[in-house]
């Protein structure tokens, strides 16, 4: 059972624990990733949500209560997306050099994602719901949360998928591409905003602010052409099929 | 205190455009949510004018932050409905695998299309 306040002010008091547990628990879990020299599992985000997680399973508390009570978060989002175009036009003039391989890269990454997650998990034998509900994983949250609705798919499972694609992609994106001989900053940056959005961005703003710009570009671009073309794909699929 | 008035600012100037976005999307027949479109809106603003140091200072804290508003979403993978929770393996192999496996195609198609252009600095 989930703790029932007995009245409004304790209601109140309640929910600000819940939120004080979110910033305590990031700024820990960003204390810990430091100290440890920023190796790369101790993530901040992927730390902070297991133990929230862990902490509302040993209490009792539901996943509802906690969601409401940090709301705030999710409206943050809304003005932080906007922020990017600052660091996007700053650089808009290396930017635009590179303008075409850019944008074809983009066409080629926003159709790969999704088809790589939804082949994977069809062989792994995932429900249809379940596929649909990965199509927008590479998409910034607020975007994929519309293109979730519009698809009817599940929009809990889409949130969780996205913020841990863009876990993974912040842990193993740089590496994995300096492995494959990718080492230009601005190429990793522009991969990490096509594949892991906001988390991904926030990694490449940890590498460089130019990097950061050309995962802004990619997260923005990614998002808005997702948005137009995602319902309309599903469409034309769910008649072949 | 002349910190947090800036502060202020930049975070209204950037609801602002935000709020602008929303008008948009509402208006526009297509499914782009409304803070994308303040992005842009923003982007077109900028190249006009430059920004003052109080929004640039605003827009880097919130930036800073970005894994922090992400939080709450996040823990909710672990909390799904039963049914969904058993196809965890398929999940976890979109997240991982699939994940990976675009990140080295789009890097390395990215890689391709760039070889001959990236002498710019």
């Amino acid at each position: 059972m989930a703790e029932v306040p007995f009245n409004e002010s304790m209601d109140l008091l309640f929910s600000v624990s819940l939120l004080a547990l979110t910033v305590i628990v990031y700024f820990a879990g960003l204390w810990a990733f430091q100290k440890a020299r920023h190796f790369s599992l101790l993530h901040p985000l992927a730390s902070s949500c297991l133990l929230i997680a862990a902490l509302l399973y040993s209490v009792d508390i539901d996943y509802a209560r906690y969601q409401r009570a940090n709301s705030i978060f999710y409206w943050l989002l809304g003005p932080a997306t906007v922020a990017l175009a600052i660091p996007l036009n700053r650089e808009f003039n290396r930017i635009r050099a590179l303008a075409q391989p850019l944008l074809l890269t983009l066409l080629f990454g926003s159709i790969a994602a999704p088809m790589c997650a939804v082949t994977l998990a069809f062989l792994f034998g995932a429900d249809p719901l379940t596929l649909i509900s990965l199509t927008p994983k590479s998409v910034t949250t607020p975007i994929a949360l519309s293109i979730a609705q519009e698809v009817g798919a599940m929009g809990a499972l889409t949130a969780g998928v996205v913020i841990f694609t863009g876990v993974v992609g912040a842990i193993a994106g740089p590496g994995l591409l300096s492995l494959l001989g990718v080492h230009d900053e601005r190429l990793q940056g522009f991969t990490l905003g096509i594949n892991a959005h906001g988390v991904g961005t926030a990694r490449a703003f940890d590498i460089s602010p130019l990097c950061g710009a050309f995962s802004s570009l990619a997260l923005g671009l990614t998002g808005v052409l997702t948005a137009l073309t995602l319902p309309t794909l599903l469409l034309c699929l769910s008649k072949i099929l | 205190m002349n910190k947090v008035t800036d502060s202020l600012k930049g975070l209204a100037v950037l609801v602002l455009f935000q709020l602008l976005g929303e008008c948009l999307a509402y208006v526009l027949p297509i499914a782009v949510p409304g803070p994308v479109l303040g992005m842009v809106l923003l982007f077109f603003t900028l190249r006009q004018l430059s920004p003052p140091d109080w929004l640039v200072n605003t827009a880097g804290k919130l930036i800073g932050m970005l894994s922090l508003f992400f939080i709450p979403a996040g823990v909710g993978i672990f909390f799904l409905p039963e049914a969904i929770q058993q196809q965890w393996p398929a999940i976890l192999a979109a997240i991982i695998g699939g994940t990976l496996l675009s990140i080295a195609l789009t890097g390395l198609t990215l890689k391709a299309l760039t070889r001959t252009s990236l002498n710019d600095g």
